[in-house]
């Protein structure tokens, strides 16, 4: 609605009343005074002037004077949609989005669309920030988790391909040593399939010559068989001879018998006999000489026969053995020839599994250098996830500046816990318990506490799941001031719920940020502050 | 006879015989060894070591025995038998003369052995 221009209507239509009236007050007083005047002119005019200011009430004056309650009305409506307009930009450059829609019901229409369009713009976009915020630190958690595994398992994996490429180099040394032995192995393998063969044809050599000594000996036995044969032919004649000297000495005696029976007649022929018996004597023992001697050189020959058959049996062994050594040394060079041939296969083979393993050793460094490289990548890509982690914790810290109608709005959560707990300032006990389902409700919470106005604590609960059981620091504790703090100042003397930056905790030692709103009394005055010290490493669970 | 040397009369003496054939039979003499055939007779062979009581038992005969053709017994009624000896020696003269200086001589004389085989 526009505003008339009140001023210059008024001004215009005041000039035209003064006008019409100093004209009519002139032609009145001219025509009272002049003669000439005609009577209707001196009764007119006033009668003109009347109409004029008639006029000038119902046409000027008394719209003029709607016009200004209007305007006076639509000027209050003006300063009370400016000063709410005012007080929700101000909410808004506090960032508290909540408050700021409070006082929409104050602004016009057009405001108030406007308004409530751009406060929901802008909790959806940090609503939306908040939430982004949040999938990137679980994101960078994610990363950060994967990141460090794969960290681990490269460093296993580099400390495996280390151990591996040592293995492969002693593999490779092995190799080496088992190539430089085998090619030895091959090289001792041709000489001792040279002295195999060498062996072989000594054996051949020793075959033969026991063949011709056994050969040799056999003859010696059949020469030995003969002269047995011979001796024994001999035998039978000294036998015979033995034979003719017994009866020769029979009859020799028988003869002596027949001369001494003869008496003196036989006496010569007893001679005879005697001579006889002495021959047949000498040839007996002739015999028995040759007899001896005969066994002297049978027993020789028996001694003879007997080596010989010893040394043919000997022999006989021998050649046995011979022909086994034969058949061992023929078995010997074909393994020895194997042998050579295996050691040079060998040789080669191991030349081969050494080049091998020069081949995976290289490749093995090369892995250790691409797992190393991996490694570098990945403590980077940690890093990144940290940064992100910390970029994410900037942003969520941001946006939580910022007060919404959100689960995940901390200002809001906690004023509204703060609406909860007001009254119970002066009641520690009951303060606890409300401090002790906040936690219970809210795990990301480390610890949260209630200081009166003076800033003096007068309750506190701490969430164990977070600080284990560790003491609590001496400085925190029912009775201790805190009204140095920045956060308890900000509370009280500015009225604005406060989100520190991180610090290290005292209870932890680990970093954490402080969340801060007032605790009103019903009056709406602070009666004291809510804090909640919001461990840093489980803000994504907000 | 029975390892010792012997000597026998050689008027007792008929003939030295080699590789008789004995034919022997149970018999309750001890020195009686067989039957052996002199000429056309059959004689009775005895074993000289034990007729002459030389030895213990009957001994082992010689390397080459001989039976020696004996008359013996009493003059009145001469028997000839065998005496198996070990050796046949020589013949020699008797009269005090050792033989060879060998003294242990015995002198086994078959005429002096009694019908019941003592002297």
């Amino acid at each position: 609605m526009a505003f008339p221009n009140l001023h210059h209507y008024r001004s215009h239509a005041g000039l035209i009343m003064f006008a019409l009236a100093c004209l009519g007050g002139g032609a009145v007083v001219e025509a009272t005074f002049s003669e000439t005047t005609p009577d209707w002119i001196v009764t007119g005019v006033p009668v003109v002037a009347l109409l004029a200011v008639a006029v000038y009430v119902f046409v000027v004056f008394l719209p003029q004077r709607k016009v200004e309650k209007a305007l006076d009305r639509n000027m209050a409506q003006y300063s009370r949609q400016c000063g709410a307009l005012k007080i929700a930009l101000e909410e808004l450059r506090r960032g508290d989005l909540v408050a700021a829609r409070r006082y929409e019901r104050d602004l016009s229409d057009e405001f108030r669309h406007s308004m409530r369009v751009a406060v929901r713009a802008m909790d959806g976009l940090i609503g939306e920030i908040q939430k982004n915020s949040i999938q990137v630190a679980r994101a960078s958690v994610t990363v950060h988790r994967t990141a460090s595994d794969l960290a681990s398992g490269s460093s296993q994996e580099a400390a495996a391909v280390v151990e591996i490429t040592s293995t492969m180099e002693e593999v490779a040394r092995t190799a080496a040593h088992i190539a430089a032995r085998a090619s030895r192995q091959a090289e001792l393998a041709g000489h001792s399939e040279e002295a195999g063969e060498a062996g072989a044809a000594a054996v051949i050599r020793a075959l033969e010559g026991m063949e011709a000594m056994r050969g040799t000996m056999d003859a010696i036995a059949a020469r030995a068989e003969a002269l047995g044969k011979r001796s024994r032919e001999i035998y039978g004649v000294l036998e015979l001879i033995n034979e003719i000297a017994q009866e020769t000495h029979i009859l020799s005696l028988n003869a002596g018998i027949e001369a001494k029976a003869a008496g003196e007649l036989g006496e010569r022929f007893g001679v005879v006999a005697e001579e006889v018996r002495r021959l047949a004597e000498r040839s007996r023992e002739s015999v028995d000489s040759v007899r001896r001697l005969l066994d002297d050189f049978s027993a020789s020959l028996r001694d003879m026969v007997a080596a010989t058959d010893e040394g043919r049996d000997a022999a006989s062994g021998v050649l046995d053995q011979a022909r086994s050594a034969a058949e061992a040394i023929e078995k010997l060079r074909g393994a020895l020839a194997e042998t050579a041939q295996a050691s040079q296969e060998i040789s080669l083979a191991t030349s081969e599994q050494r080049s091998a393993s020069d081949q995976v050793v290289t490749a093995l460094r090369e892995i250790s250098a691409v797992v190393q490289r991996t490694a570098e990548g990945l403590q980077e890509l940690t890093a990144t996830a940290d940064t992100l982690d910390d970029l994410g914790l900037a942003i969520q810290l941001l946006t939580q500046s910022f007060r919404l109608k959100s689960p995940r709005s901390l200002k809001n959560v906690f004023l509204g816990w703060g609406e909860k707990i007001a009254g119970f300032a002066a009641h520690g006990e009951a303060a606890r318990g409300i401090l002790d389902q906040m936690i219970e409700e809210h795990p990301y919470v480390e610890f949260a506490y209630l200081v009166d106005r003076e800033g003096v604590m007068v309750a506190f609960a701490a969430n164990h799941n977070l600080i284990g059981e560790r003491d609590l620091p001496n400085e925190v504790g029912v009775g201790r001031v805190f009204a140095e703090r920045p956060w308890f100042h900000g509370v009280i003397r500015d009225g604005m719920s406060i989100v520190t930056p991180p610090y290290e905790s005292l209870v932890t030692g680990q970093d954490c940020f402080t969340v801060a709103v007032a605790v009103r009394d019903y009056g709406g005055e602070p009666e004291g502050v809510l804090g909640a010290d919001i461990n840093v490493g489980s803000w994504a669970n907000i | 006879m029975g390892g010792r040397r012997c000597a026998i009369p050689a008027r007792r003496v008929l003939k030295v015989l080699r590789r008789v054939k004995l034919y022997s039979f149970p018999s309750g003499e001890p020195a009686f060894l067989g039957l052996a055939r002199f000429g056309t007779e059959p004689v009775a062979v005895l074993d000289g070591a034990v007729l002459f009581d030389l030895e213990d038992g009957r001994g082992e005969a010689g390397p080459d025995p001989v039976v020696v053709m004996v008359s013996g017994g009493r003059r009145e009624q001469p028997e000839v038998f065998g005496l198996l000896v070990d050796e046949a020696g020589r013949t020699f003269a008797a009269g005090g003369a050792s033989v060879n200086g060998l003294d242990d001589l015995t002198i086994c004389d078959p005429g002096r052995l009694r019908p019941d085989g003592g002297e």
